[in-house]
């Protein structure tokens, strides 16, 4: 079924379609192509400097520095946890706001580690019959200034109402995922985020009408997160075959597994499924942790970042659906048969 | 990227854009308006485009938007149903098994195929595309597979 020629199957552009996109272009030909001015490199070296001179006080901020609740929704963690990751530098505060065109944006918060990343922004209209729904939308730039853009997934959005009731302020979230694991570097990362727009509700792809525009930029520097690595290379039993678990990465926030590809295309075919495909292998979602106590937290096994199946590995990386302590965790539970791989 | 790359981008992309606003409209004045939208309303928000690597990316999500300002449109006059199900049989015999079958899909699991089995988007495009997770695209190419497959088998008795 895969190997079919779809494209194929599907019709040929009708000649008067094919017409009314050429009369489109046609008509481009008596406007104007709109530019954006881009920050010179100079100016973006000082701004960095300014922001991690600010920023910097909150690793000293560290006690200080509260987790906003949302965030803690996202990360489901406890209190102690919720210090340890501000310690770890991997929960940053925030402490930028920017006001224009009657719209404020306050930075709140950043979670990350080498896998992914979160931040979490407030964004407040000064018109209170301003009434910023989930369905609004952010026009949004991201720069690495001196980087590249180690990011292969980037969402972002409003939250949605079940979260927060309508009015003229709501919460703003990006989500990244790294995909390279090259990129999962030990250095810190730049980011500018410039919003330069509020839009309406559109549909489901894009963004509708625009509300107002302005320029909102933020500097965000996140602390690159020394995950604790397991080199193992050691049979496993999953799903009652052997595979090979080459080795395991964990942060208090995501984990990556990487196994031999001959022992993932064994389950592949246990599964019934096409990895080379984008099917995900149900047995090796992880669905818990052991702790060394014996204690188990529940994992929603689904959470994947990334998958790869290259040079004989198959590696995926996975956002855990709660913070977890890396020093205590003995095992992971993988698939539907909670099967363990034991960490030393 | 100025009005002439921008002009070759698009033709080159024409057929990809024809196809995923064909699997959402069926018909093809729709499909010419939805295309037409999007060309304008690309070129209005070229500033914004971050990347020039990811300009098919960029212009498919418009299009899809387009897509479905067109639909809701029609909502408003007819029930959408309706409007599918006439639209369906004015064209359906025109076109091949296969093509029938994939449009007889949900749209949650219709408009991932499309992009990704049709058109050649990596998951990680039409994770952009569709603002949706990667384990939420795999779920429905996976299920829109099935899906189809039993359509196939049962209707036209492919594979048996």
């Amino acid at each position: 079924m895969e190997s079919k020629n779809w494209n194929s199957e599907f019709p040929e552009v009708p000649e008067h379609v094919h017409q009314t996109v050429l009369s489109t272009l046609a008509e481009l030909e008596h406007r104007k192509v709109k530019r954006v001015k881009r920050m010179k490199k100079s100016k973006i070296v000082i701004l960095i400097a300014a922001a991690i001179a600010v920023l910097g006080t909150t690793v000293c901020a560290a006690e200080i520095f509260k987790w906003n609740n949302r965030a803690a929704e996202v990360f489901v963690a406890d209190e102690e946890q919720r210090q340890k990751l501000v310690t770890e530098q991997i929960a940053t505060g925030e402490y930028q706001t920017v006001s224009d065109a009657g719209l404020t944006i306050q930075a709140i918060q950043t979670v990350q580690d080498n896998s992914c990343f979160y931040a979490l922004f407030e964004i407040t209209a000064d018109d209170k019959s301003l009434q910023i729904t989930p369905g609004h939308d952010m026009g949004l730039l991201i720069d690495y200034p001196g980087g590249e853009n180690p990011f292969g997934y980037v969402g972002y959005g409003f939250v949605d109402e079940r979260e927060q009731a309508v009015s003229n302020s709501r919460y703003y979230e990006i989500y990244g995922t790294k995909t390279n694991p090259q990129s999962t570097g030990n250095e810190d990362l730049n980011m500018k985020l410039q919003f330069t727009s509020l839009n309406a509700p559109g549909g489901k792809a894009t963004a509708g009408e625009v509300v107002l525009t302005g320029n909102w930029e933020f500097l965000l520097n996140l602390h690159a997160t020394e995950p604790v690595c397991y080199e193992l290379n050691k049979e496993y039993q999953i799903d009652g075959c052997a595979v090979t678990v080459k080795s395991v990465e964990l942060t208090p926030i995501s984990v990556k597994l990487t196994c031999d590809e001959a022992g993932a295309r064994q389950l592949e075919k246990l599964e019934g499924v096409n990895i080379d495909q984008a099917d995900s292998l149900v047995s090796l979602y992880i669905n818990g942790i052991k702790y060394q106590d014996g204690t188990i937290v529940e994992e929603e096994g689904y959470q994947e970042l990334w998958v790869s199946c290259e040079n004989g590995d198959y590696t995926k990386a996975a956002r855990l659906t709660s913070v977890i302590d890396t020093d205590k965790v003995s095992a992971l539970l993988v698939g539907d048969a909670n099967d363990e791989i034991a960490l030393p | 990227m100025n009005k002439k790359q921008f002009t070759t981008e698009v033709l080159e992309a024409e057929k990809s854009l024809y196809h995923i606003a064909k699997s959402i409209l069926r018909n093809d004045e729709d499909c010419a308006d939805a295309m037409q939208n999007a060309v304008l309303h690309a070129f209005e928000k070229l500033h914004t485009l971050q990347n020039e690597m990811y300009f098919k990316t960029w212009l498919t999500r418009i299009l899809i938007n387009e897509c479905h300002h067109i639909i809701r449109s029609r909502k408003e006059q007819v029930p959408y149903e309706d409007y599918c199900e006439a639209e369906a049989s004015v064209q359906e015999e025109e076109y091949s098994e296969v093509f029938d079958a994939v449009m007889k899909l949900e749209d949650n699991y219709r408009i991932p195929f499309v992009l990704f089995y049709v058109e050649g988007f990596s998951i990680k495009e039409i994770c952009r595309i569709l603002k949706l997770s990667q384990s939420t695209v795999k779920t429905r190419l996976y299920r829109g597979r099935k899906l189809l497959k039993e359509k196939l088998v049962g209707a036209y008795g492919y594979g048996e």
